[in-house]
């Protein structure tokens, strides 16, 4: 039986200029803080125009841990990677709902397809991030 | 296979395919010399001694294995003979408590929520109300970790006309000054939302606040099937 002493990593998948992390693991803190450490490396390389965090494995997600993923985010943004949140499970989003902590600020879709084709929308493919608009515009005009 | 024998194997197939934990389980009972037939409640600690050595083969993963366990000895504590078929409600009041979960490191808050979450699953409760008592669990849990440092979650089923879960988040640490202002909603703390406890209350069906100041924290929360 091997025992895992080292702290989990969540890998992050590069597919075509986009970063898409799958959560399939419990999260400890340990685990949220290191993943924000690897994304922000990942954006730092600079060829990534968009962010996917598929939650879908994910069955609670309590104040912390929601926090972590709006700072992910927003740290992503400031990065010049857009962040879309996929996969939230009904269950989990009526208890955020519940206890009013949504993901204020941070673009959410229903699953993986959906995330990209959203991230494609807001970037046109093949645009390299400097030449695609100073970020911020894109938003609104969705 | 009787009603007895089939919520110890519904625990394990939490964890096992249906095939691994049906084997397990008349192995166990082999062994234990006793019948799945005619189960009877007094058999359950000396069959659940006997899955032990085949979970830690099969459950590689520690803390799979520490909540399944955990998980099947609740089973025999809940089922304690001298339990009448129908408690009154006082009675439930002072069965032996259920699970305790000991947070001493940022670990355990994992453990107690995912022990939150299949208890609430074992009696039943609904995907919505089992994710509200595990995120209250990994608030109150993590509440306790990061401000007193250490304490106890204790998790156990209320029995009765409603049926439900209560958990009782407790420590020694500093206690909270001002409850009131951090239930209110205007208290920001000052690394964020402050939501933990607010949040929590909004979620569970009772929610009481027992803090004072230097001695300690004893948060009671329960959630009752809908
Ligand atoms: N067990 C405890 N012991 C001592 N102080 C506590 C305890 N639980 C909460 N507090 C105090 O109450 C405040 C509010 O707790 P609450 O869980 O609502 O929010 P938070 O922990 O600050 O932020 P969040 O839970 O949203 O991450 C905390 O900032 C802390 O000062
Ligand atoms: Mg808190």
């Amino acid at each position: 039986m091997v025992m895992m002493m080292e702290t989990q990593r969540i890998p992050i998948v590069r597919l075509s200029g986009k970063l898409i992390v799958s959560i399939q693991t419990a999260l400890s803190d340990t685990v949220v803080d290191r993943l924000q450490q690897d994304v922000a490396a990942a954006c730092e390389r600079g060829d990534a125009r968009g962010l996917v965090v598929d939650v879908s494995g994910v069955d609670v997600l309590d104040s912390y841990i929601t926090r972590s993923l709006r700072d992910l985010a927003v740290m992503a943004r400031l990065m010049g990677v857009e962040t879309v949140v996929c996969g939230l499970r009904p269950a989990v989003a009526m208890t955020l709902v519940e206890m009013g902590m949504e993901l204020p600020g941070v673009r959410t879709a229903l699953n993986l397809d959906r995330a990209l084709a959203l991230l494609d929308s807001l970037q046109p493919e093949g645009l390299p991030n400097d030449l695609a608009g100073e970020g911020d515009e894109w938003e609104g005009e969705a | 296979m009787n009603e007895i024998a089939g919520e110890i194997l519904a625990i394990l197939r939490r964890y096992l395919s249906e095939p691994t934990s049906r084997s397990l389980l008349t192995s166990a009972a082999r062994r234990a010399n006793v019948r799945l037939e005619m189960l009877a409640r007094s058999e359950i600690p000396q069959l659940v001694q006997q899955l032990g050595p085949g979970l830690n083969i099969f459950l590689q993963e520690p803390e799979k294995l520490q909540n399944c366990k955990s998980l099947l000895a609740l089973v025999a504590v809940e089922n304690a003979p001298s339990i009448p078929m129908e408690p009154p409600q006082q009675q439930a009041e002072s069965r032996p408590d259920g699970i305790s979960v000991p947070i001493r490191a940022e670990h355990d808050v994992v453990r107690a929520r995912t022990l939150g979450k299949d208890m609430a699953k074992q009696l039943g409760f609904s995907e919505v109300v089992q994710t509200k008592v595990a995120t209250a669990v990994s608030e109150l849990a993590r509440n306790i970790f990061q401000y007193a440092g250490t304490g106890e979650i204790r998790i156990r089923r209320i029995e009765g006309k409603k049926r439900g879960i209560e958990v009782v988040a407790r420590d020694q640490g500093p206690g909270i000054s001002d409850p009131a202002l951090i239930l209110s909603g205007a208290y920001r703390s000052k690394w964020g939302m402050g939501a933990g406890l607010r949040g929590t209350k909004r979620l569970v069906d009772e929610f009481e606040l027992d803090t004072h100041p230097g001695l300690g924290t004893t948060v009671r929360i329960r959630k009752y099937a809908e």
